[in-house]
């Protein structure tokens, strides 16, 4: 762009070297009544931009983040090491069993694998022919958007894990002039507004009985 | 008799200033166009990014004035060369008037162009974003709003970068007319500043940052004052000299 500014003012200077020079051309158009409509349309957008009904989306508080970073972190770690039953039960999303007809079961991730989440199982020490699940979640936020969770659904003598319906978002960021974040303590010249947010941790923790071969990748974390 | 003399200088400024403002209508017409094409430019995202992570995926793209104000600085820049040319000198002598009154009316003029360029550069600037949120098919906005305060800091500075650039401008056309050999000399200059080294950084560069990573208002005012004051006397100075030429 500056080097385009810089041809077009060379040529400038070119120009009025020539002869007398050259005014503007004002092509043909009275150039005070032009700037006073122009001035008046402005001024009814500039209004109208401040009264039509958008609604500025909030920006998620860095400290909120850390906090649910943290959050995070504790239960990744909890399953890892199977303590997910000292994890607080407020991250607890629900807990169900189903009931199990036969001796195995199938484990079906979607193809791409899941979105998100994590699967982990443990052995009970019963045989008591049902499946334990204890499904774990903590916020995804998004500038304090919130998303749908994974799904998983015991049909059949299968445990399916179903990823979330994909979501795109079009986000405009309308950010303030420079001349105005130069002295605003904003970020500086040219800056950005910060899009920021985590996607949360999901996990499911099965609990199989004792006799009930599993087909598919899972990790035990207690055999 | 003293009084009388002052009185009547400052009249002819006056009415010099009066007549330009009036007569100058390019100027404005030229304004209004440069800056249509800045808003069409500006409609495409001045920037933009997008990541994914699990099934969430998005773009943000941003939007801002800053096309609409450089393109405010150029026109600017230009307007106050053309200024110093001949075909405005000539305007002067409907006029009795000296070469100082030419230059302080011309100043003032390009001080209220400035202005006016400054107002309509950031109203503009929010003609954007509505067309943004009302035309485009969007998720979500994020931003921060804009208070009176931000608006009126933004306005003056923005009229204060302008008005350096028409001091500039009218530097650059006074050289240009004292010599045709600075319509070499002043792109040479330009072009070599942008890669000989100050310190760690280049020239150019490190003026620009004199003004744009100031971050107290009160210290840019007066250093953009200063650097104004400086330009223009610095033109008035030569172009006396270029009237003994003649």
């Amino acid at each position: 762009m500056s080097i385009v500014f810089l041809i077009i003012i060379v040529a400038i200077l070119v120009i009025v070297t020539k002869g007398k020079g050259i005014k503007v051309p004002n092509f043909g158009i009275n150039g005070n009544s032009l700037l006073i409509g122009y001035f008046a349309v402005l001024v009814i957008l500039s209004l109208l931009f401040y009264f039509i009904p958008y609604e500025l989306t909030p920006l998620a508080e860095e400290d909120r983040l850390r906090e649910l970073e943290d959050i995070d972190a504790q239960i990744y770690h909890a399953a890892n090491n199977g303590t997910l039953d000292k994890v607080d039960a407020l991250y607890v999303k629900d807990r169900w069993s189903e009931p199990l007809s036969g001796n195995s079961i199938k484990i079906i991730l979607p193809e791409e694998g899941p979105a998100s989440a994590l699967i982990y199982a443990e052995r009970k020490s019963e045989k008591d022919g049902k499946i334990d699940i204890t499904h774990y979640e903590t916020r995804s936020v998004f500038q304090d958007i919130d998303f749908e969770s994974h799904q998983l659904q015991v049909k059949d003598n299968s445990v399916e894990v179903i990823n979330p319906k994909p979501i795109h978002i079009k986000v405009a960021g309308l950010n303030k002039e420079f001349t105005i974040t130069q002295f605003t303590g904003e970020d500086g010249y040219y800056s950005n507004i910060p899009f920021t947010g985590i996607v949360g941790t999901e996990v499911f923790y099965l609990r199989i009985p004792k006799d009930v071969e599993v087909e598919g990748d899972i990790w035990f974390v207690k055999e | 008799m003293m009084s009388l003399t002052e009185i009547s200088f400052v009249e002819v400024v006056r009415k010099q200033h009066a007549f330009k403002l009036k007569s100058y209508g390019g100027v404005f017409t030229s304004l209004v166009m440069i800056q249509f094409i800045a808003l069409l430019f500006s409609f495409g995202a001045s920037g933009g990014m997008g990541s994914s992570s699990g099934s969430i995926s998005y773009e943000i793209s941003y939007y801002s004035g800053w096309i609409i104000i450089s393109f405010t600085y150029l026109w600017a820049f230009i307007t106050a060369i053309l200024i110093t040319t001949k075909a405005y000198r000539n305007d002067d002598f409907t006029f009795v008037s000296n070469r100082l009154t030419s230059n302080l009316s011309n100043i003032f003029f390009l001080l209220t162009a400035s202005l006016i360029g400054g107002v309509t550069a950031l109203l503009a600037s929010n003609v954007i974003k509505l067309l943004v949120v009302l035309f485009y098919d969007l998720d979500y906005v994020i931003g921060a709003s804009l208070t009176i305060q931000d608006f009126f800091i933004g306005l003056l500075s923005t009229t204060l970068y302008i008005f350096m650039f028409t001091a500039a401008g009218y530097l650059v056309g006074t050289l240009v007319q004292l010599h045709k050999l600075f319509v070499i000399i002043i792109p040479a200059v330009f072009i070599g500043g942008l890669f000989v080294d100050v310190g760690q950084f280049q020239l150019i560069s490190r003026i620009s940052e004199f003004y744009v990573a100031e971050a107290s208002f009160l210290l840019f005012v007066i250093k953009s004052v200063i650097t104004v004051v400086l330009l223009f006397l610095t033109s008035i100075v030569l172009s006396n000299r270029l009237e003994v030429k003649q």
